[in-house]
């Protein structure tokens, strides 16, 4: 593990046991994020960037379960390997140490509480029992989150737009002073300009305060408006890594380069969108070799027998093709 | 005032408006019905005090209307205004069997012990319903869940005075495991009412075959409804979120997942208080318990109308009172009712 990383992720391998056979949603991922960084996983739907996130607060939903592999997380010193605790014992992790927030908006609280009620009881969880200090921290939260702190602090979930409720939630994460903000497709429910609104507050979070960041996206352009770092996911693999620019300006692997043609370009009038053409792989039979080999332009035999590994393209950049060095920038 | 409590005040009162007008449409159905039967009540008891006392049609029909106190010669509306007149100060005529008794002394006597027996039951029933109903789901698939949903799809497909029947055949006359003719009646004859432990421990052992009728005609639908419901709660965003939070196992299971499922569970529960009012009247039958139901049943065989009248009326008017009672604690246990105004 590196130096000034604050979770290393070791050959992750997470699965679903369903009455087809055993989805693998997570095949062989590692990467280290760096403290005060954010790092995005962009991909397809049902490309395992879910499965990944929820992984590391182990909360995997249904029947999935890490089947093998290490979440390395780096405590106060301490280094734990999350996948091996308890329940018990990560129950003291989830929201202290590493918080989540899910697309979810509509539906993230308990009907019948209100929302200073969430706040205190997940304080009160984590053995924060200071009422005044746990009121004044959550006013400057929710200040910080642009709302109404003592309108919301005494409101019932449904007494909130959709908008106010992710805001709110954003905020609660932030309550017990979290290392790593893991953000699940925090928009998506919502409509444009509360999406544009939540990715500005998020920017301003990440400036202002010491955490690092997860951002899980089906969408590149809102990935790349606030990552450090983009990885793209294909068929439970990360199939290329690299820095912000690196992965918009330069990607390598087609996949990475037909996702980009997927983004309509705000730019752009009235570009046409181009979708990848062919199905998500099958997770309980993967293709052989590179799992983007059906559906891939430049695919050679080699690519359908052994599956390609990620190698440096330079510095931080790195891919899993066999034929990115072929591969040009642009067009 | 604020704007919320005034929410929740009118909530109440347009409850209470709507319960009110449900009572005097039935008040009013009731009448009608009785008064145009073919061979309406009153002229039955014209006719036999003519047969039995030999009275003069006039005569009996004085002696009639001095009785029911109505003027028999007026048009059918004034008779209904007058009936409602004596509704409203509490007189609700007086029983042909047992001449001159009141019917509200009659069920004055009677409604206690109706209102016992089933609060107690749905108070049971819907406690042991819903505890197990979320340990099962908690538990789905298991031998366990197998077991008791079995058993509860059984229990509720019998109908509960049939399973009063079972009980009094099984128990009572087969296994011989309990004295049921001591158990008759609501409570021991010579036992002085009061808050002693022998006149209470009587009045659980006279109610106790009524009460397990009702529990186990009732419980298995709790059961499975809670099960459900359950299930669907469980599957709810705020559950994940919750976890994620790290709140600790046993408060999920009580604040988010039991309090959220027994939601939708109050609506059953104001149509179960009906429900069980209206059987009361077969179930106490087979026990001889007399309260309301026992009362309906005999003043039916006894062509005693405006008993039965009168019986009719109070069960409609407790489902009515209960389901305004489940209602209000309904939206104090919801808080989307109250600023919702869609009730
Ligand atoms: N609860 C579950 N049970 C079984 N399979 C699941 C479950 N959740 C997700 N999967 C499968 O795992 C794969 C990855 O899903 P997910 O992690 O949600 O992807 P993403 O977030 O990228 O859309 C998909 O093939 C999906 O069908
Ligand atoms: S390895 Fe082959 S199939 Fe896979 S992305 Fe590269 S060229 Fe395409
Ligand atoms: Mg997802």
């Amino acid at each position: 593990m590196r130096e000034n990383s604050v979770l290393s992720v070791q050959n992750l391998h997470v699965v679903y046991s369903a009455l087809r056979g055993t989805v693998k949603a997570v095949r062989d991922v590692s990467f280290e994020l760096n403290k005060k960084e954010c790092l995005a996983f962009i991909g397809e739907s049902g490309s395992g960037k879910s499965t990944l996130g929820t992984s590391l607060i182990s909360l995997i939903p249904g029947t999935g379960r890490v089947s093998s592999g290490k979440i390395i997380y780096r405590g106060n010193s301490k280094d734990i390997d999350i996948a091996k605790l308890s329940e018990n014992e990560v129950r003291k992790i989830r929201w202290k140490e590493i918080a989540m927030v899910f697309q979810s908006a509509l539906n993230s609280f308990n009907p019948v509480l209100r929302i200073w009620n969430h706040i205190l009881e997940t304080a009160k969880a984590h053995g924060v029992n200071d009422k005044e200090f746990v009121q004044k921290k959550s006013l400057e939260l929710l200040e910080l989150v642009q709302l109404d702190p003592e309108r919301v602090l005494k409101s019932f979930p449904h007494e909130l737009s959709g908008g106010m409720k992710q805001r709110t939630l954003i905020a609660m994460s932030l309550l017990l002073d979290p290392k790593i903000l893991i953000l699940d497709e925090p928009t998506t429910a919502l409509d444009i300009l509360t999406q544009k609104n939540i990715i500005e507050l998020l920017k301003k979070i990440k400036d202002e305060l010491e955490l690092a960041m997860i951002f899980i996206s089906h969408d590149l352009s809102i990935a790349a408006e606030l990552a450090d770092r983009v990885a793209t996911m294909y068929g439970g693999k990360i199939v290329e890594i690299g820095p912000t620019d690196d992965i918009f300006y330069r990607p390598k692997h087609p996949y990475t380069k037909g996702l980009l043609k997927a983004v309509p370009k705000i730019s752009g009038g009235f570009e046409e969108l181009f979708s990848i053409p062919g199905e998500p792989p099958d997770l309980i039979n993967p293709p052989s070799g590179c799992p983007f080999h059906p559906r891939c332009g430049y695919v050679e035999e080699v690519c359908k027998k052994e599956a390609p590994q990620l190698e440096q393209v330079e510095g931080n950049h790195y891919v899993a093709c066999y034929k990115w060095r072929g591969i040009t920038d642009g067009e | 005032m604020n704007w919320t409590v005034k929410l929740f005040k009118s909530y109440i009162f347009r409850r209470a408006i709507r319960a009110f007008i449900t009572v005097l449409i039935v008040v009013t159905i009731t009448f009608f019905i009785v008064r145009l039967m073919p061979g309406n009540p009153i002229e039955i008891y014209i006719g036999q005090l003519m047969s039995q006392y030999g009275m003069t049609f006039q005569e009996a029909k004085n002696a009639a209307a001095a009785l029911f106190s109505l003027d028999l010669d007026a048009p059918l509306f004034s008779q209904y205004l007058d009936y409602m007149k004596n509704l409203f100060r509490g007189d609700l005529g007086r029983s042909f069997v047992s001449q001159g008794v009141k019917v509200v002394e009659l069920i004055a006597s009677y409604l206690p012990w109706t209102l016992f027996s089933v609060g107690i039951s749905i108070l049971l029933s819907f406690t042991i319903g819903i505890t197990l109903g979320i340990v099962i789901a908690y538990k789905r698939g298991g031998l366990l869940d197998q077991i008791i949903s079995s058993i509860s799809t059984v229990l509720t497909s019998i109908p509960n005075y049939l399973l009063g029947i079972i009980l009094l055949i099984l128990l009572g006359v087969q296994l011989q495991l309990i004295p049921v003719s001591s158990m008759r009646g609501t409570v021991s004859p010579g036992i002085k009412a009061g808050f002693t432990w022998e006149f209470i421990s009587d009045v659980f052992k006279h109610a106790a075959l009524p009460i397990l009728t009702y529990v186990l005609s009732t419980v298995g639908g709790w059961i499975l409804s809670m099960r459900g419901s359950t299930l669907n709660t469980l599957g709810e965003d705020f559950v994940t979120v919750a976890k994620a939070r790290g709140l600790p196992e046993r408060r999920i299971t009580f604040t988010y997942v039991g309090r959220n499922a027994i939601l939708p569970l109050f609506t059953s529960l104001t149509m179960q208080i009906g429900f069980m009012m209206g059987g009361s009247a077969l179930v106490e039958f087979i026990f001889v318990y007399k309260g309301v139901g026992w009362a309906l049943w005999s003043s039916i065989g006894q062509r005693d109308y405006p008993v039965m009248q009168g019986v009719f009326l109070i069960i409609t008017i407790a489902v009515i009172v209960a389901n305004f009672l489940a209602d209000l604690l309904y939206g104090k246990l919801d808080p989307r009712i109250k600023a919702g105004g869609t009730e």
